[in-house]
């Protein structure tokens, strides 16, 4: 990464990320995760299933996310509400959503997968993976077709 | 029976006297006529002989003339036949006469003056021959002769007047007797061809009715027939033994059933007095019983037996009996004979003696508080309660006023809709009336009170009676509250179960993953430079510390998980798709371990998919975990085994000794130490979840040579049901 990549004129506009989860700890170590990335980008958080959606729903169409990375258990109205929320909303749709979760139950997985989540992904134990697992959601987003 | 109607007898009698009356009219106008002919007759004659002896007369007279005159005897010829006429003239005169008073004395007359006449005639002949034709001539002129004859002529134009006036009279009598006689006749007729007329008809018409009476009488005499022969076959196959008698009390006719009561045929028993065939004594003292149609005779009335009577047959045997008599009657009330109708009531008194005794046992079930009895005459409302009742009610014995609105004040006011509604429900839709409810006690105390009662109608289908039972159902009602709450309490605390199963998949496992997460980061970041070796091991150790307790949270968390399930996500499973996700989620370790799996052909089951794969993904990855030096050669297959399915998953790992067979299957049970990483949960969870499906689960295996573990999915599951019913 260098300056001049840093540096990139104000025209190009850095790629939106919106994390909802509850954890501070988990938060920080996304925050240093995503920072492991090549691009340009924003990461924003919400605490709460609420204030993300109420977000979306009132923020102007350029500064809507290009990524959501999503919890599964929030206080409040939890993961899964928040993802129906955002699937069955016509401007909020293409958003790829990734669940990002403690949860490694299959029934969570699945329900995940029927209500559109383009990826469900178990908070990894092994810091490096925990690490890896993010950075890789670089590519993801940039591969072709996206 | 019609009188059937004869013909009127006063016709053919009517008839019969005017024929015997014209016969007598007529023979009387006929006699009348006859004699009235005979009458003309006689005067008829009369007038004819007078007449003819008035010619003679003066047919002598002429031939004595020319005689005279002549003296030639030729003219005395027709002088001789006239003398010799007039005598037997004469006689036949006196006798038509005889009875006529008014011509006898004329006739008499005309009889001398003729003489007298004859006698004048012969003397001039005489004369003349005598003495020549002058002395004759002087005779004559005397006019004797002359004065004779014209009196003859008198006497005789008188016979002859009285007999024309007499003709006259006499033919119109005659005439007018004939019309009469015709009359009469012509009468008699007419009226006897009236009477004979509706003689006639009323014969005919009789004839009529008799014809149709004949017809009436066959078709009756049918009818009787028939009836009889309907009466008898409806006597002989009635259910009830039937003994007819005669006014004598003699047998005339036993049904089948009496026969075989009796112990007599009919044969045998017909014309005898009843009292030997039908012997009956009174079941207790022994003593004879009035023979009922003696009895029925007597008083001519319908009579019953007295209770208890023994029939004894024929053979000697007895047998209870009940029956009736009543004398038969003809139409005109007399009575000719009695009927008996009985029948053999040791089947009724076995009956009874259990009715009896259950009835005894009610009491007894009753007295001692289990059951109160109620009946309510629904039509004069008055509701019955047996001893029991009161006590079940709260109510002082004896204190109950007995209407069924007399209930309401008893029964807890949350009830009494519930209560009204059940009975009103009852009645009308005929269905039997259960009903649990509250009664409130004096002492305040609610009693739980269970009913069941039927309604009984008349013809016309309104509700008359109902008769119900009650018992007391506190003591049950607690019981079941008491499980009810057991059962609430118990959902509670595997409602509370599940939660803190998923409580613990988060807020357990985010701490011990933070704790290992920034254990390893601060590894991370200052391990080199700040930290010394022993640091670094010693933080090792807590980061291991901190991932083996979260894979022990992991592992329980999958087995409280197994063989959870939704109704919904019971569904057919292609089992290949199942094993490919387990195979997916351990591509990592088969890499790891160049393991080289088999799959073959696999069914479609009735299952939950992540159940299967989950049982799969332990299997798989036991026998990679459990592998020997050789690479892992792993393979899945399946058989059918007409009820279920039987699965195999073989390996050729180390193996396991037989004594732990059983063992591996148990929650946290390892056979082998650190060496072998995992929580000893797998297995624990596959076998929760195959037989939660109602299958089994079980290895064969040779220490050194691998592992063959089988388990059975059932083809038909009872889970779905089981799901819907948790």
């Amino acid at each position: 990464m260098t300056p001049d990549q840093l540096m990139a004129p104000a025209a190009i506009k850095p790629f939106e990320i919106v994390v909802v989860d509850d954890s501070p700890e988990d938060i920080r170590l996304i925050r240093d995760a995503f920072s492991l990335w090549k691009g340009k980008r924003r990461v924003q958080v919400f605490l709460n299933g609420v204030e993300a959606l109420n977000h979306f729903k009132n923020c102007p169409q350029e500064t809507l996310p290009d990524l959501i990375l999503l919890d599964w258990n929030l206080p409040g109205i939890k993961g899964e509400q928040v993802l129906e929320d955002l699937k069955n909303d016509k401007g909020l749709r293409k958003i790829p959503v990734v669940i990002f979760t403690s949860s490694s139950a299959p029934a969570d997985r699945l329900r995940a997968t029927k209500l559109g989540a383009d990826r469900f992904i178990t908070k990894p134990l092994d810091i490096d993976d925990f690490f890896n697992v993010i950075a890789g959601l670089e590519d993801f987003v940039n591969a072709p077709g996206r | 029976l019609r009188r059937i109607r004869r013909p009127d007898r006063l016709y053919l009698a009517g008839a019969l006297f005017i024929l015997v009356f014209i016969t007598i009219l007529s023979f009387q106008d006929w006699n009348t006529f006859g004699s009235t002919a005979l009458e003309v007759e006689q005067t008829r004659q009369i007038l004819q002989h007078t007449e003819s002896l008035l010619s003679s007369v003066k047919d002598a007279e002429t031939g004595q003339r020319g005689f005279v005159i002549t003296g030639d005897d030729q003219y005395l010829e027709p002088y001789k036949s006239a003398v010799a006429a007039v005598p037997s003239e004469l006689s036949q005169l006196r006798a038509l006469s005889a009875n006529r008073a008014t011509v006898r004395p004329r006739i008499d007359a005309l009889e001398v003056l003729v003489r007298e006449k004859l006698e004048e005639l012969n003397d001039t002949i005489l004369l003349r021959r005598k003495q020549g034709f002058q002395a004759a001539e002087e005779v004559i002129k005397t006019n004797r002769g002359k004065k004779t004859m014209d009196e003859i002529r008198r006497v005789g134009g008188e016979i002859e007047n009285e007999a024309y006036t007499r003709l006259t009279i006499e033919s119109r009598q005659w005439q007018q007797e004939g019309q009469q006689t015709q009359l009469t006749m012509a009468l008699g007729a007419g009226i006897l061809f009236c009477f004979l007329l509706l003689a006639t008809f009323d014969i005919g018409k009789a004839a009529a009715e008799r014809d149709r009476l004949i017809v009436d009488l066959q078709l009756a005499n049918a009818r009787t027939g028939a009836g009889r022969d309907l009466l008898q076959t409806t006597l002989a196959s009635i259910g009830d033994a039937v003994i007819a008698t005669d006014s004598f009390a003699k047998i005339t006719f036993l049904n089948p059933i009496a026969e075989e009561l009796t112990g007599w045929k009919q044969a045998d028993a017909a014309g005898q007095p009843l009292d030997r065939v039908f012997k009956i004594v009174n079941e207790r003292t022994r003593a004879a019983v009035e023979n009922p149609a003696t009895k029925v005779l007597r008083e001519e009335s319908i009579v019953g037996l007295a209770n208890h009577i023994v029939l004894i047959a024929r053979d000697g045997s007895e047998r209870p009996i009940d029956d009736s008599g009543a004398p038969i009657r003809t139409e005109r009330g007399e009575t000719i004979g009695v009927v008996l109708v009985f029948r053999d009531v040791t089947e009724r008194r076995a009956t009874e003696n259990a009715l009896r005794e259950s009835e005894e046992r009610l009491r007894l079930a009753s007295d001692a508080g289990e059951i109160g009895i109620w009946d309510w005459d629904v039509v004069h409302n008055r509701l019955t309660w047996s001893e029991s009742m009161y006590a079940l009610h709260g109510v002082e014995p004896g204190a109950f006023p007995g209407k069924i609105e007399d209930l309401t004040p008893l029964v807890h006011p949350d009830d009494r809709a519930l209560l009204e509604a059940s009975i009103q429900r009852s009645l009308r839709e005929r269905e039997p009336h259960r009903l649990e409810f509250r009664v409130v006690h004096p002492d305040g105390g609610v009693r739980w009170l269970a009913t069941s009662a039927r309604a009984h109608y008349d013809e016309e289908g309104k509700p008359v009676r109902m008769l119900g039972a009650v018992t007391d159902t506190t003591e049950r009602k607690k019981s079941e509250q008491q499980l009810r709450l057991l059962n609430q309490t118990l959902r509670r605390t595997n409602q509370d179960l599940q939660q803190f199963s998923y409580a613990a998949s988060h807020d357990l496992k985010e701490p011990l993953r933070t704790v290992s997460n920034y254990l390893q980061l601060l590894r991370h970041r200052y391990g080199g430079q700040v930290l010394g070796q022993e640091a670094l091991e010693l933080i090792q150790v807590a980061i291991a510390g901190a991932q083996r307790m979260h894979a022990l949270v992991e592992a329980l968390l999958d087995y409280s998980r197994a063989g959870e399930v939704g109704a919904s996500t019971i569904e057919p499973v292609v089992v290949e798709h199942a094993v490919n996700d387990a195979l997916t989620n351990l591509q990592g370790s088969i890499g790891e371990t160049g393991a080289a799996i088999s799959i073959g052909p696999l069914p479609t089951v009735t299952a939950n998919r992540l159940h299967l794969t989950q049982v799969f993904q332990n299997l798989v990855s036991n026998a990679l975990k459990y592998r020997s030096e050789q690479p892992p050669r792993i393979s899945i297959s399946a058989s059918d085994q007409h009820e279920e399915w039987q699965f195999l998953v073989e390996d050729n790992g180390v193996g396991i000794p037989p004594q732990y067979n059983s063992q591996i299957f148990g929650i946290f049970k390892r056979l082998h130490g650190k060496e072998y990483p995992g929580a000893g949960i797998g297995l624990a969870t596959c076998k929760k979840i195959v037989e939660r499906y109602g299958g089994q689960i079980w290895v064969e295996s040779e220490p050194g040579k691998g592992s063959s573990f089988f388990f059975t999915i059932p083809k038909t599951s009872n889970i779905a049901a089981d799901a819907a019913g948790a």
